[in-house]
């Protein structure tokens, strides 16, 4: 297939999946604006390289969440706004800058998450299957289920306050 | 999927950001074509300097030595070329791997970068002390010491760069492999 047309495709098709994956991780719009432009010069990068092995959806999945860990990694004020580790749910910290009168949005709750929670709530979501988040983050599928759990019960206590 | 992700689901979809796709594939493929661009002139560029290399080599230089020490030197542009181009390409493998792997693979860049440095350091130290050793034990006539002198004069400021690089990514990497550490 000719590779502007196939990149065409592909980005008209994936660019609101491009545009989530990228708003959970950067909440700032014009680095986020800079990162979906990155990670869809990675996607395009790796079409040439696409064996079939997984779907297409789940193999841009993982480019992108590849390229929020490293856009994560380079912006060191980024991680340190989301970054959000805690291992006590009583003491979760209040999110940067919202009127804690306002209730949170779903994708607000989600970037208040952890890295390891976002990527497989964010997967859930998109629907993505136990075995296809697995593939893409490298862990197994009991981690996966652990993880979403536990992603679940922070996102339900954020979103009940 | 239970009704609680269904609900989730449905937000989630509809705080998704306006991305102008069109426009995207503009800039993404004009950004693809930059990037093939200076692929391109970093292999020429080594290829041309190597070039002038060899016609200097052919041409211009009487002696054997010399001419031999210039074809031996034509071979770092190239090289170097070919360095930049698989570099460029391992990046490409970077984004294939899952998030596991990725991070793996950052920490092991780091590892191999101070690993790197300490060496260029060491080799540096030992090269700037075997001039000395040339001009303060081997110091035949003045103008060959001035020679060596400005050999030491030039070199010392690249060993002090390379060694304070070494020292400074030494103390960095701590915090470095932590903040990899950290993401998951």
């Amino acid at each position: 297939m000719n590779e502007h047309a196939n990149i065409d495709a592909v980005l008209t098709t994936f660019t609101p999946l491009l545009g989530r994956i990228a708003a959970s991780y950067e909440t700032d719009p014009r680095l986020r604006e800079d990162l979906i432009q990155d990670i869809s010069l990675a996607v395009w990068r790796a079409l040439e390289r696409f064996k079939h092995e997984s779907s297409l959806k789940t193999y841009v999945a993982k480019i992108a969440h590849n390229r929020c860990v490293d856009h994560v990694l380079k912006e060191k004020k980024h991680n340190d706004r989301l970054h959000n580790d805690v291992e006590d749910m009583d003491e979760m910290p209040l999110s940067n800058g919202l009127n804690q009168d306002t209730a949170l949005d779903v994708t607000q709750a989600i970037q208040r998450l952890g890295i390891t929670y976002k990527q497989v709530i964010t997967m859930q979501l998109e629907g993505f299957s136990q075995q296809e988040i697995a593939s893409v983050l490298g862990i197994n599928e009991a981690a996966v289920a652990k993880r979403s759990s536990r992603a679940r019960l922070l996102l339900e206590q954020w979103l009940k306050e | 999927m239970d009704e609680q992700l269904k609900k989730w689901k449905q937000s989630y979809t509809e705080s998704t950001p306006t991305v102008d796709a069109s426009l995207l594939i503009k800039q993404v493929k004009a950004a693809r074509k930059k990037e093939q661009v200076k692929r391109w002139l970093d292999i020429l560029s080594g290829c041309a300097v190597a070039l002038f290399c060899i016609f200097t080599a052919v041409y211009y230089v009487d002696t054997a030595v010399n001419r031999g020490l210039l074809l031996a030197l034509s071979l770092v542009p190239v090289c170097a070329s070919i360095w930049a181009y698989r570099k460029s390409m391992s990046k490409d493998d970077a984004t294939q791997m899952n998030v596991q792997q990725l991070l793996t693979l950052k920490r092991n860049a780091l590892l191999n970068q101070l690993q790197y440095w300490r060496l260029s350091a060491w080799v540096l130290c030992l090269l700037f002390i075997g001039l000395f050793a040339m001009l303060f034990f081997n110091s035949s006539d003045a103008a060959s010491d001035k020679m060596w002198q400005t050999i030491m004069l030039v070199q010392a400021p690249i060993v002090a760069f390379t060694v304070v690089r070494y020292v400074l990514l030494k103390r960095a990497l701590p915090a470095a492999l932590k903040k990899i550490d950290n993401v998951l």
